[in-house]
């Protein structure tokens, strides 16, 4: 005997085969263009990124105390700019998206994470050197292309949700987090 | 030969709950409620439904101050999600 959800099932032709499909996929688009960001939220991480490149290098280049207040101080900013944008987000659209975490505040996305790397370094470099104003050029260049490089993920993700939602796996970050940690602590030590 | 549907999934509203859910990563009740224009008790059924096969995962939070659910999709919902849509498009292929 055939089961009462079953017995109501509908015949499944092509033509329902396609409209089903359609719906599905319309539904997904119409709710990905809804989500909004908070104001200024590509900006405040730009600012946040070159806030923390500046402490960042000046700090490592003080090597002294206060140079690791510093340098922990722009990593607080940042991590503080960054949870209450995500909190916003959410509050805001009643969503969690993991890429937004990883690809745009994390920096997971590869030009984000390539100018990073070439902004801190040449930040770093620079506070070590007479050449100090290039200490802010760079931070705010970094802090520029990685607001940027978020900019073109959202637009990404708004084009093809199903593509971009998902965020880092967790392995990674807590990897990623851990050599952060670990080159925060050889820092100190070789103060 | 007729391609393997889930009958779980055949629902329309179900289908399009579950894609929704692919361009998040977790949605509050309200959300997809208001996307998907219906009542509070029909969303519900759907959900626990989808939830007793394992394709979504529901938990309880706080959303602007209130006590909301939270709705995500687990990695064996987004597999028979993918299956499912493969059978359809296989159905469509067919008949071109």
């Amino acid at each position: 005997m055939l089961s009462a959800m079953e017995s109501t099932e509908q015949p499944f032709g092509p033509s329902e085969a396609r409209a089903a499909i359609a719906d599905a996929e319309s539904a997904r688009t119409r709710l990905a263009s809804s989500l909004r960001l908070p104001s200024f939220f590509h900006g405040s991480v730009g600012v946040a990124i070159a806030v923390q490149i500046v402490t960042g290098a000046t700090g490592i280049a003080r090597q002294d105390t206060w140079g690791t207040v510093l340098l922990a101080s722009g990593l607080v900013v940042f991590a503080l700019v960054a949870a209450v944008r995500l909190w916003q987000f959410r509050r805001l659209n009643g969503a969690w998206v993991g890429g937004l975490a990883g690809q745009v505040l994390l920096g997971t996305a590869g030009v984000a994470s390539v100018s990073y790397t070439a902004a801190f370094g040449l930040a770093t470099w620079a506070a070590f050197t007479p050449a100090w104003w290039l200490v802010p050029v760079a931070a705010v260049a970094g802090g520029a292309v990685y607001a940027w490089s978020g900019q073109r993920w959202w637009h990404r993700y708004q084009g093809a949700p199903a593509e971009h939602s998902r965020g880092e796996n967790g392995v990674v970050l807590a990897v990623a987090g851990a050599l952060a940690l670990v080159f925060l602590i050889v820092l100190v030590a070789l103060r | 030969m007729t391609p393997d549907l889930d009958p779980i999934l055949q629902a329309p509203a179900r289908l399009k709950l579950m894609t929704m859910l692919t361009a998040v990563s977790e949605a509050e009740f309200v959300t997809l409620r208001e996307h998907l224009a219906v009542s509070d008790s029909v969303l519900s059924k759907h959900v626990s439904a989808l939830a007793a096969e394992g394709y979504v995962r529901s938990r309880k939070g706080v959303h602007a101050g209130r006590r909301t659910t939270w709705i995500s999709l687990t990695p064996s919902g987004r597999d028979a999600l993918k299956a499912h849509v493969a059978a359809l498009r296989e159905l469509i292929a067919d008949v071109e």
